[in-house]
């Protein structure tokens, strides 16, 4: 077998699953958005998980018209802290906490945001009034060509691999055998005892060695000066990031948050990643869309996850414990450089 | 009355079951995007689909682990009537808090989210979650040390682990099945004494305000989860090793090797749990090593004395096929591959890369679904069609076992898949910007489950049948 079909037999995973099972879903979510200020930004980043605007209910209301049917006041609340409105039970925030089961999390807006975010929810709004056409910022529009497909990660597909082998020489000794039955034969079975025997002896070296060979691989060093360290609060449902430890929801009001849009690129980075309140996940997927490294986030305790980002880019980061009802809609994202 | 009681087991399964299944359809439905408008569903269907299963198939397990060893030692009817009418008020309980309360913590309820829901589900649904665990658990509790008494009736409990057969007499002979019920019942006491301690945390935390300590809770949780997930596999197992030799026409008997492998298991699912918390970093080191040496050598007595005994067994054998076989043997298959994707899933460095994708519903949906529970169903007919001796078709059998195959590994493939291309495990939508292929991947899984459903609802035609006539022998 030659080195190149190695390679693409290598890669079998990616050009075969994605192209074949995955290009369709690529393809539907491939979205181009119209507006680019600010509002709309913020708009595709913070609000777009749970809600569009003219492209019916999703986890949360279809916001088309919205700013008509609440007052100004309320949305301006509404979006800042919906958790205190839920608090004092609101009338309206128990509705749509009764109508949609997910409470809308608070995500820091800040009252400026907020503003124009309203106002591009009436801006839009009344656009697509007058045209009747889709909203632009939350339905599909066709024309851009689909991104590259993702690859798996390196490990991910090892651990497939090694999986689809192991799956495959099990189903083989179960079918060989299974089809042998039937047919009574006098047979003892103690050609079987002995194999058993020479197959535990082998396995024990082989677990060893295993062991050895992967126990060296675990993310647990803390040899090295990390090139960066960034405290990381999890709350429900969202991370917030800053150069010094925030610990309790005290400290929100007293650390400045920031934003990681300058790591450095192939640096040590020394993630202390800790939680407000309920478990949660820190887990910073690579530009391809596969985990690149995660940690738990526990209440009471600080978690050190130390990585490189190798490449320059927009890594996005998700949360992987299951933290409440909108725990799929939060997310963050950090640049390196 | 024993039987009657057996009866009622099989027939609560066989309701629930399927109730359970099509919560599962329902959420890779949602995942799917084909089904918005139930989006609010998904995370109590995930509460409800994941503890119900897990409580099911415990029932289930123990019941026809239990049906086995009755031929060995007396049980005590009260006691059997007893777990089914506490496991009911204890489900009746669930179903409030979810159904009615819609509580949606999961179904390892991880602390302390169950009580901080940003008002997703009031107090009330939260305490009766925790009171629907502790009627299950003490019933449990009671269950197995009564099942343990059961046992004591005929073995001293070093006979029952099998110790004397490394002596110069190995009488009295100890069954296989007496032996995994033992080990099951001492491991099944421990974890639940582990959920005792989490609810009493939990219940401390909720009336006092005063919050338990994470790392300690997360480490009892899973020790309570993990362990009662596995024995309910060791308790189907204990039943494949009393059926299968009825069909094989070869004994399956306890020796040396058996004990050994056993009384491991007992050591090795207890140290196993710490792979469930590889990714607290600060959980000292040496337990996340512990995690996955116990881990890996786990492997070792599934393989080398179950799964190979089996086999053996099979070899060459007389044995017919029928539903059955056919489930008792799938059931061997899927744990086996199950366990594999586990022990891969264990190494720490791959769990980095893993944890909670979907590579983890894979793997223990496989030793689950396509393991476990097809051990238990097939022990199910065979309990019934023995009472009933009914007429089979064996053209259904055989589309029965086409179906499930093909469904349960179509479905299981799709969360394999999804494990790899790193998309998360519960989620109820996928971000478009980051991991849309997840709902192409819930796509195909609906429906390959749909077929499983199809499959398992042909089934259960076939076992409703047997249960009204084994209802009617049992009246007479």
């Amino acid at each position: 077998m030659t080195r190149a079909s190695l390679r693409l037999l290598s890669r079998w995973p990616d050009a075969v699953l994605l192209h074949g099972l995955l290009l369709p879903a690529l393809l539907s979510s491939s979205v181009a958005f119209a507006d680019t200020s600010a509002a709309a930004t913020q708009f595709q980043t913070q609000c777009i998980a749970c809600h569009t605007i003219g492209g019916g209910k999703q986890v949360g209301p279809d916001l088309l018209g919205v700013t008509e049917r609440r007052t100004r006041d309320w949305l301006q609340r509404w979006i800042t802290q919906p958790d205190v409105l839920l608090a004092e039970k609101d009338a309206i925030a128990m509705e749509l906490l009764a109508t949609y089961q997910v409470p809308m999390p608070n995500q820091q807006v800040t009252a400026e945001q907020a503003d124009a975010l309203i106002d591009y929810l009436a801006t839009r709004s009344t656009e697509l009034a007058q045209t009747g056409a889709p909203d632009a910022g939350t339905m599909p529009v066709d024309a851009s060509p689909p991104p590259a497909p993702q690859p798996m990660g390196e490990i991910q597909q090892t651990a497939l691999w090694i999986f689809l082998g192991f799956a495959a020489f099990i189903a083989v000794v179960f079918a060989w055998v299974s089809a042998s039955a039937g047919s009574a034969s006098s047979g003892t079975a103690s050609g079987a005892y002995t194999l058993r025997t020479v197959i535990f002896w082998l396995s024990v070296p082989i677990l060893v060695g295993l062991l050895f060979f992967t126990l060296r691989k675990t993310p647990y060093s803390t040899e090295g000066t990390p090139d960066r360290v960034v405290y990381v609060a999890t709350r429900q449902f969202e991370f917030i990031f800053s150069n010094e430890p925030i610990t309790k929801s005290e400290d929100l009001s007293s650390v400045k948050r920031i934003t990681l849009d300058a790591l450095p690129a192939g640096g040590l980075l020394e993630f202390r990643v800790t939680s407000l309140d309920v478990t949660h996940n820190f887990a910073i997927y690579d530009e391809q869309g596969a985990v690149h490294a995660q940690v738990q986030s526990m209440p009471g305790y600080v978690n050190r996850l130390r990585t490189r980002l190798e490449k320059p880019g927009t890594y996005n980061v998700l949360c992987l414990e299951y933290c409440g009802l909108a725990h799929h809609v939060m997310k963050a994202s950090l640049t390196t450089r | 009355m024993q039987r009657k009681n057996t009866l009622w087991w099989i027939a609560v399964t066989l309701i629930l079951f399927p109730i359970l299944v099509l919560l599962g359809l329902l959420m890779r439905g949602i995942q799917a995007d084909a089904l918005p408008a139930a989006q609010g569903l998904f995370y109590p269907a995930m509460t409800l689909h994941g503890l119900g299963n897990v409580g099911v198939w415990f029932v289930a397990s123990m019941v026809v682990a239990l049906v086995v060893i009755s031929g060995h030692v007396p049980l005590s009817p009260g006691v059997s009537w007893f777990a089914f009418f506490g496991t009911v008020l204890g489900v009746v309980l669930l179903l409030v808090a979810v159904l009615l309360g819609r509580f949606a913590a999961g179904w390892y309820f991880l602390y302390p989210l169950p009580l901080m829901s940003q008002g997703a589900w009031p107090t009330w649904a939260s305490v009766t979650f925790l009171l629907s665990l502790t009627v299950l658990g003490a019933t449990w509790l009671v269950w197995s040390l009564a099942t343990l008494l059961a046992i004591s009736k005929k073995f001293t409990l070093a006979q029952a682990l099998g110790w004397h057969y490394f002596g110069n007499d190995a009488t009295p002979e100890v069954p296989p099945s007496i032996l995994i019920v033992t080990v099951s019942m001492i491991a099944n006491i421990a974890c639940l004494v582990s959920g005792v301690v989490v609810l009493c945390l939990f219940y401390w935390h909720a009336f006092t305000g005063q919050a338990a300590d994470a790392l300690l809770m997360k480490n009892l949780t899973f020790f309570f989860g993990h362990v009662l997930v596995n024995i309910s596999m060791y308790l189907g197992v204990a039943a494949v090793y009393e059926i299968l030799p009825v069909y094989t026409n070869k004994p399956w008997k306890t020796n040396r090797i058996t004990v050994i492998s056993w009384n491991s298991v007992l050591l090795i699912v207890l140290l196993a749990y710490f792979h469930h918390l590889y990714l607290d970093f600060v959980q000292p080191s040496a337990l996340q090593y512990i995690g996955q040496v116990a881990s890996y050598v786990s492997s070792l007595p599934a393989a080398l004395v179950t799964l190979f005994g089996a086999l053996t067994l099979i070899f060459r054998s007389s044995m017919k096929w029928n539903i059955t076989t056919t489930f008792l043997v799938l059931g061997l298959m899927g744990w086996g591959i199950g366990g594999m994707a586990a022990v891969i899933d264990s190494t720490i460095a791959i769990n980095a890369k893993l944890h909670n994708t979907l590579w983890v519903p894979a793997h223990f949906h496989t030793y689950m679904v396509m393991g476990l529970v097809l051990m238990v169903l097939g022990g199910i007919y065979h309990y019934l069609q023995s009472v009933t001796q009914l007429s089979e078709n064996m053209a259904i059998h055989k589309l029965v076992g086409a179906l499930t195959f093909i469904g349960g590994y179509g479905f299981l493939a799709m969360f394999y898949l999804g494990g790899a291309f790193s998309v998360p495990r519960r989620y109820a939508t996928y971000p478009a910007d980051i991991i849309s292929h997840g709902s192409v991947f819930a796509q195909w899984g609906l429906v390959f489950a749909t077929l499983f459903l199809v499959a398992l609802l042909v089934y259960t035609a076939l076992v409703v049948k047997r249960l009204m006539k084994a209802f009617h022998v049992a009246a007479a």
